[in-house]
């Protein structure tokens, strides 16, 4: 099957500044990935690109079509969290059932109503008096009410308390994503979601820096723990990241054999922030 | 088709100044009527040598004059209304950010426009037609009880001789050309929404008020200023055939100086309008504004 989403060469100025400096990826059906970043990496330059938000250059495809020409037919079946702020104040949740149940083609009004009746979220109310992580719920309950291909979250858990934040991915996870859908998110919150994503790609300076599943980020990348005795001899290797914890040296290897790392000291997995770290940093030096 | 009517629903959910304003206004004018029924009732009975000496086109001038009364009033502050949304309605969904989740939906940016253009060209004449028509009835109701207390028949004077088709005619056919003929000025006020990122008003005004500057310095002429005049107001000469004809009635009353109308229907005169070149190219610069107001929120690069 084609990819979801095949980007080549996308490129995208601000003034001086590139967000998108021959950026390509592509990202098939059935994944969660992870768009990770530091701040103005282009991240949401990414994103909005995608979303046919933003005009750009270089080919870009997404779910077979060109968003920049086809942005109201591809929100057909596309769904997307900005971040929890964009739902217009004024509408009442009734209104706003009404209004996606009118003119989405998609969406299931029963299935976000019962998503929202395990909240506290009560039909008269106006979304200017919901908290902000009741108006999350809300329109997470919006979006899994549509049965969408793609859904893309910029920052969808930014300012909430840790429950609707592990609420929210939960939900995800148990009531939306299966096989057949395929979302995409970005957030500073590397921690939160390392569990929850199939797929990695790292953007530097509108450049993608890693693009790899979780799978192969097990296979292909090793941090060791070492002391001081051995520490020369593990430098040798050609880490592509060091740093110190406890009196002791963590570094981190790309694309050497486990069994020699095993010789060095405590090797295991890296966290995606560490990765994220070494990869960015080394993108920077 | 049926998603247009939820756009246009969704603008009536946010800006309910649309409903209101109407109502308020003509409610208002009715609660007059009823609180100075006594002056009224008092004016009817000193008039009452007068009122039955008119004939039966002059009885029917006071229908006519009554709808139109409420039709001008409403009108006027519907004017205003539709204004301020026209230049609110494109820009404060990009300052509350909103837009991104209006643009998550399948809707196109020439539909979400266009039916907010429908909200001033189609809507808002609408309900200035109905509530004219409601609250215009309900005074004739009151005045029914007045023009019985002071010993006038209801029906001679009143319900009997009133055109009532004739004048919804005229209603429809003078909130029609207007429209028609506002078109760009609508235009216009939407492109600024959808293009301006703050002081909408400023952009809304200034770029006129300095091309009429530079015409005047430049070639000491005003034809810019004679075009946006003609343009807000020119519509009624245009449109509309007062007093030559010599078919309408007029009443003057010499106390007053007020003149009363008794066929509206008479004064339509579509013939001018129709073939008045302003109109025609009104339309084609109101659509190229709008053409552009469509590109602006397609490709105008918001921030998430």
């Amino acid at each position: 099957m084609a990819a979801l989403i095949e980007a080549r060469g996308l490129c995208k100025r601000y003034g001086a500044t590139a967000a998108l400096d021959n950026t390509s990826f592509s990202i098939e059906a059935g994944r969660i990935v992870g768009l990770i970043g530091p701040n103005g990496a282009g991240k949401t330059t990414a994103l909005k690109a995608i979303l046919g938000l933003t005009p750009f250059e270089g080919g870009l495809s997404v779910l077979g079509r060109d968003p920049r020409r086809e942005r109201h037919e591809l929100m057909q079946d596309v769904c997307f969290i900005a971040d929890v702020a964009v739902l217009p104040r004024w509408i009442k949740v009734q209104q706003v059932l009404d209004m996606a149940d009118g003119v989405h083609p998609k969406f299931n009004k029963g299935k976000a109503k019962q998503f929202l009746s395990r909240t506290d979220i009560p039909m008269t109310a106006k979304v200017k008096t919901l908290s902000k992580g009741m108006v999350t719920q809300l329109h997470l309950a919006l979006v899994m009410a549509i049965d969408a291909r793609l859904l893309v979250l910029d920052e969808p858990t930014i300012g909430l308390d840790i429950i609707y934040r592990k609420e929210f991915y939960s939900s995800l996870l148990n009531d939306y994503f299966d096989e057949e859908r395929t979302i995409l998110v970005t957030t500073h919150q590397v921690e939160e979601i390392q569990n929850v994503l199939t797929d990695l790609l790292f953007i530097n300076r509108g450049r993608i820096v890693l693009d790899c599943s979780m799978d192969e980020v097990a296979e292909r990348y090793t941090e060791v723990l070492v002391g001081p005795e051995k520490i020369e001899q593990a430098r040798a290797l050609g880490p592509i990241y060091e740093q110190d914890t406890f009196g002791r040296k963590v570094l981190l290897f790309e694309a050497v054999g486990r069994a020699e790392l095993e010789q060095l000291g405590e090797a295991r997995r890296p966290s995606i922030s560490d990765l994220f770290v070494a990869k960015v940093k080394g993108g920077r030096a | 088709m049926s998603g247009f009517l939820w756009l246009i629903r969704r603008e009536l959910w946010e800006h309910r100044a649309f409903i209101y304003v109407p109502l308020v206004v003509g409610a208002l004018m009715v609660a007059v009527s009823v609180l100075f029924s006594g002056e009224i009732i008092a004016a009817l009975e000193h008039a009452h040598g007068k009122i039955t000496a008119l004939g039966e086109e002059e009885r029917a001038a006071i229908f006519s004059a009554l709808i139109g009364q409420f039709a001008v009033a409403i009108a006027l502050f519907m004017t205003f209304v539709v204004l301020l949304y026209l230049l609110d309605c494109l820009h404060a969904e990009r300052v509350d950010r909103s837009i991104l989740f209006w643009k998550s939906l399948p809707v196109s940016d020439a539909k979400t426009v266009l039916s907010k253009l429908a909200m001033a060209m189609v809507v808002a004449p609408l309900i200035v037609l109905a509530s004219a028509l409601f609250f215009g009835i309900l005074e004739m109701i009151v005045l029914t009880v007045h023009f019985a207390a002071a010993g006038l028949g209801p029906w001679e004077y009143l319900w009997g001789p009133s055109r009532i088709f004739g004048t919804i005619a005229f209603l429809i056919y003078a909130v029609v050309v207007q429209a028609l003929w506002h078109f760009p000025l609508f235009a216009w006020l939407l492109l600024v929404s959808a293009f301006a990122k703050r002081a909408v008003f400023l952009w809304a005004i200034l770029p006129p008020v300095v091309v009429i500057w530079l015409e005047k310095v430049i070639f000491d002429t005003h034809w810019f200023a004679d075009q946006i005049g003609e343009r807000v107001v020119g519509v009624f000469p245009l449109a509309f055939e007062f007093g030559s004809g010599g078919h309408q009635i007029v009443i003057t009353d010499e106390e007053t100086g007020i003149e009363l109308t008794a066929r509206l229907s008479e004064l339509i005169n579509p013939g001018p309008f129709l073939s008045s070149p302003a109109l025609w190219i009104g339309l084609v610069i109101g659509a190229l504004l709008i053409a552009a107001a469509i590109w602006v929120r397609r490709y105008r690069d918001e921030s998430i």
